[in-house]
């Protein structure tokens, strides 16, 4: 089944002289580890914004499991997960009480949060950091908290905005390991990342976008195979997207 | 429950943990209104009571010992809003004495009586008799010389109002207007009577002297025209409040209105942090959240009503007010406290919504706070101000609360009578919502 598929996207922010997505068609399978890459301004966390429901497109469509993303009912919604680029945290709570919001403003609670939030801290390696208060944290734990908070009510789409910008190898490793291991389960996952060797590693299927478009859809072997003089992921997205500064 | 109900909840919870862990913020929300509101009161009881209170004390030092001091003191002792001592410490001041015991802030003014003033009047009075008789009898004024009147010094607290030195300024010579006139009747009359008799110098008949010493100086049967005056309501006379009635609800207001501060800065944070974008995911939590966050102000916001009014009834007193007397209208004053503290949960929630930085959001809410509050009669009463002013209390939430509140406290009004303030606030609370949600959905 499809977990996510857009037809003709398109967003124009109001002012702004381009738009930020010109028509995006993607169609992500259920299961899948899908790789949303670009460089910075191409318009990947505008797609992500409107896959989520926290921005309506100007054109087009989203379908979520088979249901139009626009018109979904609660229950589709709740199957989506979404950990931000920023730390998405309430940085006077400790990281169990922040798990233990999310997780009730999702409809649980209980004995089954209490395992939920067990098992997830158990999965990013922050079972002793539980009842810390997140302003204390290390940038690394901060990360890992955010990657829990996303994952505590069990999603089956989730959505991951640069989840290892910005920490140590450590925290990186445990972040791809819990990744890994949430894509054996069979979650979907659709992954952005300016780490294109962490994406040719952990993504089946990846798509560049740049301006907007899509430039080039499949999985990182086969790009590499089919893109001319290009030994790795790196040497497609710079083939394709350019080499010239975007900031 | 349902799921909604649920959510809310959550973020009660949630909310109520970050206010508990945020020193500052409780800070503002419960000690700073604490401290302002007896620092405040006490500072202003003795200013107010010049204004309000019934009974300012006078100083009368009576260095004449006659009737012109013992009517003075009388005379006003009967105006009803001074007490009178005529001594510090069992012993009769200097004048310099009493007037370092004015402006010490002992009495709010001290009257000196100079020695002879009675006899001296009395002799002023002779010579005014005479010379009336011997115009009526020969057409020429008798050759005498006018002999220089006894003057009463007056020594006054330079804090007091302007109408307040007025009213003892004409209670005093109000006073001794009637014992001049006392004076000079009798002189009239002796003189009358020793001319008919043909006997210089002779006394008045008795009954004729008593009658003149029991005649009276204020309202009575011998009063040509008599003075009624009353209120204009059926409630009766709308009083000044003093220091204590005016400032507990005026900063009780005032501190619920602040909660403008952790309550705009709050969801600005979580709108550059990131968890605001979070909460958008989760179906139905952003409506959730903020129900949760007004609920939980709302809470704050009675839990300073309840301090303020203990602060009032049970320590002020202490720091030498009077207490504070909620009387039988409790119940109602929860309610406009209630609709006071929807008001200042509309004007936080607004705030914080269309601010884009904490920053912003506090120096803009503080602003609006102590502006509103000064228009509004927090600061000072609104009687005090220049009719200008006291027009454009008309545009302050917390003058309107300010006024529901005194409705209550100090008109003996009720809920019915304090509605239009009510009507207001409650429109106010609804409009800072609707801003509220209207940026919300922008920003998203």
């Amino acid at each position: 089944m499809t977990a996510l598929e857009s037809h003709g996207l398109k967003k124009t922010y109001p002012g702004a002289a381009d738009p930020a997505l010109r028509g995006l068609d993607l169609a992500i399978q259920e299961g899948e580890f899908f790789g949303l890459l670009g460089p910075n301004g191409a318009g990947k966390t505008t797609a992500i914004s409107i896959f989520t429901g926290l921005r309506a497109a100007s054109e087009g469509s989203v379908r979520v499991f088979g249901a139009d993303l626009a018109k979904a009912g609660a229950d589709v919604r709740r199957r989506i997960g979404l950990v931000p680029q920023d730390i998405a945290l309430f940085p006077t709570l400790t990281v169990r009480e922040n798990l233990l919001y999310f997780g009730r403003l999702y409809g649980l609670g209980g004995a089954d949060l209490d395992r939920r939030i067990a098992d997830t801290l158990d999965r990013v390696a922050l079972s002793d950091a539980a009842d810390r208060i997140v302003d204390t944290l290390s940038g690394g734990m901060k990360r890992r908290a955010n990657l829990a908070a996303g994952l505590v009510h069990g999603p089956t789409l989730l959505f991951l905005d640069e989840p290892t910008v910005g920490v140590d190898a450590q925290s990186r490793a445990t972040i791809v390991a819990t990744l890994e291991v949430l894509a054996r389960t069979g979650v979907t996952m659709v992954y952005t990342t300016h780490y294109l060797e962490e994406a040719q590693r952990l993504c089946g299927r990846v798509a560049i976008i740049d301006h907007g478009r899509v430039l080039a859809e499949g999985a990182p072997s086969d790009l590499i195979a089919r893109t001319e003089g290009c030994g790795s992921l790196e040497d497609v997205f710079l083939h394709l997207t350019g080499r010239e500064l975007r900031d | 429950m349902t799921r909604f109900a649920r959510q809310v909840g959550a973020s009660l919870r949630k909310e109520g943990r970050t206010l508990l862990r945020d020193r500052g913020g409780l800070i503002v929300l419960f000690a700073m209104p604490a401290a302002l509101v007896l620092v405040v009161t006490v500072v202003q009881e003795r200013t107010m009571r010049f204004v309000s209170a019934p009974n300012a004390s006078l100083l009368l030092i009576d260095r004449d010992g006659g009737e012109l001091g013992a009517a003075l003191k009388e005379g006003l002792l009967a105006a009803g809003v001074f007490t009178v001592e005529t001594g510090i410490e069992g012993r009769v001041p200097t004048e310099a004495e009493a007037k370092a015991a004015v402006a010490r802030g002992m009495f709010q003014a001290a009257l000196v009586l100079p020695e002879g003033a009675s006899a001296a009047a009395r002799d002023k009075a002779n010579r005014l008799a005479e010379g009336l008789l011997a115009v009526a009898s020969s057409g020429v004024p008798p050759a005498t010389e006018a002999a220089p009147a006894s003057r009463l010094s007056v020594w006054l607290d330079p804090v007091l109002t302007e109408p307040y030195v007025k009213l003892i300024r004409n209670v005093s010579m109000g006073v001794v207007r009637g014992v001049e006139m006392r004076l000079v009747v009798e002189a009239f009359a002796k003189g009358m009577l020793a001319k008919a008799a043909g006997r210089p110098g002779a006394a008045l008949p008795e009954f004729l002297s008593k009658g003149l010493a029991a005649a009276p100086m204020a309202d009575g049967p011998a009063t040509l025209l008599a003075l009624d005056a009353a209120a204009a309501t059926d409630r009766g006379w709308a009083d000044v409040p003093d220091s204590v009635q005016q400032n507990v609800p005026a900063w009780t207001i005032f501190a619920m209105f602040l909660i403008v501060i952790p309550l705009a800065g709050g969801l600005i944070r979580e709108r550059r942090e990131g968890t605001a974008t979070r909460l958008r995911v989760i179906p139905g939590a952003p409506a959730a959240s903020l129900m949760g966050k007004s609920l939980l102000f709302l809470g704050v916001c009675l839990a300073q009503f309840a301090l303020m009014l203990a602060i009032g009834t049970f320590v002020l007193p202490a720091f030498g007010t009077p207490a504070f007397h909620p009387g039988p209208v409790l119940a109602q004053a929860f309610v406009v406290g209630l609709v006071t503290a929807a008001a200042a949960v509309g004007f936080g929630m607004a705030v914080g919504m269309v601010a884009g930085t904490p920053e912003q959001a506090s120096v803009f809410g503080a602003s609006a706070v102590v502006i509103l509050g000064a228009l509004g009669g927090v600061m000072i009463p609104r009687f005090t101000m220049p009719e200008a002013m006291r027009a454009l209390a008309v545009v302050s939430p917390l003058g309107w609360a300010q006024e529901a509140f005194l409705g209550l406290f100090l008109r003996g009004g009720d809920l019915a009578s304090v509605l239009p303030w009510i009507a207001r606030l409650m429109a106010f609370a609804a409009a800072g919502m609707v801003v509220a949600l209207t940026f919300q959905r922008r920003r998203g």
